[in-house]
């Protein structure tokens, strides 16, 4: 037993500790908090509706925002997250993880080589009574 | 009855087709109502009969179904546009888009190519294809005799329906819709404007409001994971302490222990629990504990964090012998056989102790911890005070006692 046995557990113990916190902080997405009233997840087989932005320009009224994914679509773009094809089943999940009913999908063009697009994660306000649909 | 079935079957058969014909007739005529209304739509923009155009356009949309478009959105704007009709057209809009259905239909019929769809094309083609349409309008409308306000709105509104369509657009339709609703506060579509049009597009520059977001939400977020978990590692810098009842517990003459200068601390943070371990001077000078135990968070604050622990230590000493030693303190060893020589290096953690302690971290810095949004990281000003029961028993050292120390040193916290 002598002095280096303290350090090296020291520094297993810190590895350790270290490692296991960094599995959990880069997520490949970036995902930016309206606020810190987190909600609850729906169940995986609530409803949510996904809106493209191309199609309606206008984020619709009566909605409130909880949530933003963001990111790049090709790795050949040098900034930025990479995330996988947004397909509707990914966006869906997402939303329900994240407690929102209503996906608002905005991509701004096609022809570059690197297509900036977010998602909104949003929720109706007054209980989605006022939904025009 | 086999006659009668098949008499049946034959009056079904021509029911059928009687109503199936009757519906090809209704589209047809729908489709001819449509292509009059069209050709009306094109004479009162040709006359500036600004009521008959906006009577039409209603006519029009009545006729719109879930499978037939009547006219496109770019046909009317560039007809209103080219009859002058520009306040009239942004209402037009500000109402359309105002009642928009989340879905939009696809796969729409269309007319096809009529008087007014050449009309618009060629009213339009004399222009740069990357550039929108409006700017065949641009100078028209900017030396007609409509309000700054009205202009601004107007461009804004027609753009909108390309906002998406490029990078380009997108940003040019943010900056015209911010700048409207920043400028014109008074109208009442412009807190519309800015929520539902500006933001959303503001928000497509991710990485912007990515630091724009996280620096306004830094406090709030710091508030809400006070409490939560983490952890943390802390190097004390000065230590000491108050000894009571800890004299002669080894021979200096014979026994030099070593210095462990380093005094640190590692602990975790589960909501207020936190399982802790450290290497920790109690101010006895040449011992030195390992200890493990547990602390609660009593308080926590954006600055400020109050944390008492109790511990079950491991004390003793790493120490060389400078001197050939038989004994300890008068307690005989095993024998001749068994002294210890000059140059031998001893080190013996069977002595216990128990310490009971506060830590006070002053966070002088908290940040987010790289790129995430979503951890934080602080750097403190440590403090560790406390009191200990040792009691140390070895073949160099022993005695039991009370001691007060500290630990003053710079913390980092992950959480």
């Amino acid at each position: 037993m002598n002095k280096s046995w303290f350090r090296s557990t020291l520094a297993a113990l810190y590895a350790i500790t270290l490692s296991v916190y960094l599995a959990g902080c880069f997520t490949p997405y970036n995902t930016v908090r309206e606020s810190f009233d987190y909600r609850a997840p729906l169940d995986s087989t609530a409803a949510v509706t996904i809106i493209y932005a191309r199609e309606v320009p206008v984020l619709p009224e009566n909605l409130e925002l909880v949530a933003t994914i963001g990111g790049v679509n090709d790795e050949s773009c040098v900034s930025g997250y990479y995330p996988d094809e947004w397909t509707e089943g990914r966006l869906e999940k997402w939303a329900r993880e994240l407690g929102a009913n209503v996906v608002y999908v905005q991509v701004a063009g096609s022809s570059s080589p690197c297509i900036e697009r977010i998602a909104e994660f949003l929720v109706e306000k007054n209980g989605g009574k006022n939904e025009k649909n | 009855m086999k006659r009668i079935s098949l008499l049946l079957l034959f009056f079904a058969c021509f029911a059928f087709a009687s109503d199936f014909e009757q519906s090809l007739i209704e589209q047809s005529s729908d489709m001819e109502q449509v292509y009059r209304l069209r050709e009306a739509m094109l004479s009162a923009v040709n006359e500036k009969d600004s009521a008959k155009v906006i009577a039409l356009t209603e006519m029009l949309e009545e006729k719109q179904s879930d499978n037939l478009l009547t006219i496109r959105l770019e046909e009317l704007e560039v007809l209103y546009l080219h009859a002058k009709m520009y306040n009239a057209l942004t209402e037009y809009l500000v109402k359309r888009y105002r009642n928009l259905p989340r879905k939009q239909p696809t796969g729409l019929d269309e007319p096809s190519p009529d008087g007014l769809s050449i009309f618009v094309k060629k009213r339009v083609e004399h222009r740069d294809t990357s550039k929108h349409f409006f700017q065949i309008f641009a100078t028209q409308v900017k030396y007609s005799n409509i309000s700054d306000a009205e202009k601004r709105k107007l461009e804004l509104f027609v753009y909108l329906n390309d906002a998406y369509k490029s990078r380009e657009n997108a940003k040019h339709v943010a900056w015209l819709a911010r700048s409207y609703a920043n400028d014109y506060p008074d109208d009442p579509d412009s807190p519309w404007i800015k929520e539902n049009i500006a933001d959303p597009l503001k928000r497509m520059d991710f990485y912007k409001y990515t630091y724009e977001k996280r620096a306004e939400n830094k406090e709030d977020f710091i508030r809400y994971k006070l409490y939560t978990g983490g952890f943390g590692f802390n190097l004390y810098l000065f230590t000491g302490g108050i000894v009571h009842s800890f004299e002669d517990y080894y021979s200096k003459n014979n026994v030099e222990p070593f210095d462990f200068e380093f005094h640190a601390e590692l602990y975790l943070q589960f909501g207020r629990f936190v399982p802790m371990f450290d290497i920790v001077d109690l101010g006895v000078p040449g011992f030195t504990t390992l200890a493990f135990g547990l602390g609660f968070v009593a308080f926590d604050s954006r600055y400020l964090k109050v944390r008492p622990y109790v511990e079950y230590g491991m004390t003793g000493m790493y120490a060389e012998v400078t001197q050939k030693y038989p004994q300890v303190n008068g307690r005989p060893t095993n024998g001749p056989d068994s002294w210890y020589e000059t140059d031998y290096e001893f080190s013996d953690f069977d002595g216990m102790s128990v310490i009971a302690g506060v830590n006070v971290d002053f966070k002088f810095v908290t940040a987010y911890f790289f790129l995430s949004n979503e951890k934080l990281t602080s750097f403190s000003l440590v403090g560790k005070f406390g009191v200990t029961y040792a009691d140390i028993n070895n073949e160099l050292a022993w005695g039991e006692g009370v001691s007060l120390f500290y630990g003053l040193g710079l913390g980092v916290y992950f959480w």
